[in-house]
């Protein structure tokens, strides 16, 4: 088993899920981000109530409150998992099933931030985030969730115009049809000489006829993203 | 190099989950990396207790500066273990002569304030490019990461600062009647006290191994994506696949045609 950053789960169903889950660095950017968000506000707010005396600031203190203890869970339960802030780094809040966060998870999660954030900035959170094996903090250890990047459509197929799809002659696993895709596609900008060098590696796979072995793989690549 | 011996799964990755697999590296490896660094920070450490002033500045800038030299070791190290080579602890600090100097005027001096630095020291430390090399790979391995890998130096700076915090804070919390938040404190604190020197070392050391995997992975996975491992991976182990089974499969046919022979 080699290692990789990948939460997977098997339904009843006995098919695979998996996602992968999010690390220390993003997730710290995120709540940042969402952090000066919730402090711009507080501040506008604070200007605004500053005018309209004692009452004010008692309407001051109640939205205080709710922005900061629901502002997350408000985000989570009804925006699909995602504040502000996680949602410019494409990453969401899901229960560890990989299933949509509902409103008691959220809670937990949000409520026990008190715990993350002993002694002092958080660092009990980020022991968590850096010894768990799913990067969960304290909350998301008792709320049983963990926080994913969202699946990302990756293709970008114009580069593929000039390649004629070619159909495979024999069934792919689904690690043999990914590499042909990400042959095909070039997303490291591979020399032509290092794209012959690895397309020969399968030269006794190919048919006969296929003199050049990258312009093959290309094709079976263009093939498996779905042209004909 | 062998890639079937890479440890960590060879895939197409975006930067930030390259660098969450670098803490995933970095926790495997945390507590020989720790002590790695340990063993080159500790030295520097005392040289710089004995050589400057008490009260100066002078220590921490020395010890701050060096950072790049510590992490050395444990760069080494993960990039033999990344490769299944078992290098280990002691054999890391035998083999310093691979590690200490090549490049090291390099990392201590143009390239020490880059704040990308953890993500370009395997190419200095493990290709040992010559200076027009060296920013020619720079710019084909790290034009497209250099955001992701700027966040990640100013991400981990914060951490080691609020480790710091935290430990200040726990100390108040835990007795509260011998220590009293105060400017008197913290001067005292800042003041060249070796106890809290030492425990700011150590936290330094127990930050580096992720900070060091980290832009350790970020490198791998951009090579990875340059140069087409996972696809190179995966051709290699199919074709070892089918060769077997071809071979399984010309053994039956040679069965049954002796059997037959042996009918008829």
């Amino acid at each position: 088993m080699k290692l990789d950053t990948v939460a997977l789960v098997e339904t009843p169903e006995g098919t695979d899920l998996h996602a992968e889950v999010v690390g220390l660095v993003p997730r710290a950017l995120a709540y940042t981000l969402d952090f000066l968000i919730r402090m711009g506000i507080i501040i506008v707010l604070g200007i605004v109530f500053s005018f309209l005396g004692k009452a004010g600031e008692g309407l001051y203190l109640i939205l205080f409150f709710v922005l900061e203890w629901w502002y997350p869970v408000y985000f989570e339960v009804f925006r699909g998992g995602q504040t502000w802030g996680k949602k410019s780094f494409k990453i969401k809040v899901v229960n560890d099933d990989l299933t949509p966060i509902s409103f008691g998870p959220s809670l937990t999660r949000n409520l026990l931030r008190a715990a993350d954030f002993f002694p002092a900035m958080y660092v009990c959170g980020c022991i968590s985030v850096l010894t768990t094996s799913r990067f969960q903090r304290l909350g998301d250890l008792a709320a049983g969730t963990i926080v994913i990047y969202e699946e990302e459509e990756r293709y970008v197929s114009h580069s593929l115009d000039q390649v004629s799809a070619v159909a495979p002659s024999y069934p792919l696993t689904e690690e043999q049809q990914s590499a042909f895709i990400n042959f095909a596609l070039n997303r490291g900008r591979m020399s032509r000489d290092r794209q012959t060098e690895i397309a020969e590696i399968i030269r006794p796979r190919l048919p006969l006829n296929a003199t050049d072995a990258a312009k093959y793989a290309r094709g079976v690549g263009k093939w498996l993203l779905g042209a004909r | 190099m062998q890639l079937n011996s890479l440890i960590v799964e060879t895939r197409v990755r975006t930067a930030w989950s390259a660098i969450d697999l670098g803490f995933a590296v970095g926790k495997l490896f945390w507590l020989r990396g720790v002590l790695l660094y340990l063993c080159v920070a500790a030295p520097v450490f005392l040289l710089t207790r004995f050589v400057t002033d008490i009260g100066s500045v002078l220590p921490y800038l020395i010890l701050w500066w060096c950072k790049p030299l510590f992490e050395r070791p444990i760069l080494f190290f993960l990039s033999r273990e990344l490769f299944s080579e078992p290098m280990g602890f002691t054999r890391t600090l035998r083999n310093f002569r691979l590690w200490l100097m090549p490049g090291l005027a390099w990392i201590l001096t143009v390239r020490r304030l880059s704040v990308t630095r953890a993500m370009y020291a395997p190419i200095t430390l493990l290709e040992r490019p010559n200076s027009s090399q060296y920013s020619q790979r720079a710019s084909v391995l790290g034009g497209k990461y250099a955001s992701e890998a700027t966040w990640l130096t100013v991400v981990m700076y914060h951490v080691e600062s609020f480790f710091y915090l935290a430990l200040l804070v726990l100390l108040v919390i835990f007795f509260p009647d011998q220590f009293k938040v105060s400017f008197a404190w913290f001067n005292e604190l800042s003041g060249n006290n070796t106890y809290v020197d030492i425990v700011y070392l150590i936290i330094m050391a127990v930050i580096a191994p992720f900070y060091t995997a980290a832009g350790f992975m970020l490198y791998i996975s951009r090579r990875i994506e340059l140069e087409g491992w996972d696809i190179e991976i995966c051709f290699r182990d199919w074709m070892v696949d089918y060769r077997a089974n071809m071979a399984q499969g010309q053994g039956v046919v040679s069965k049954q045609t002796q059997r037959e022979g042996a009918n008829v």
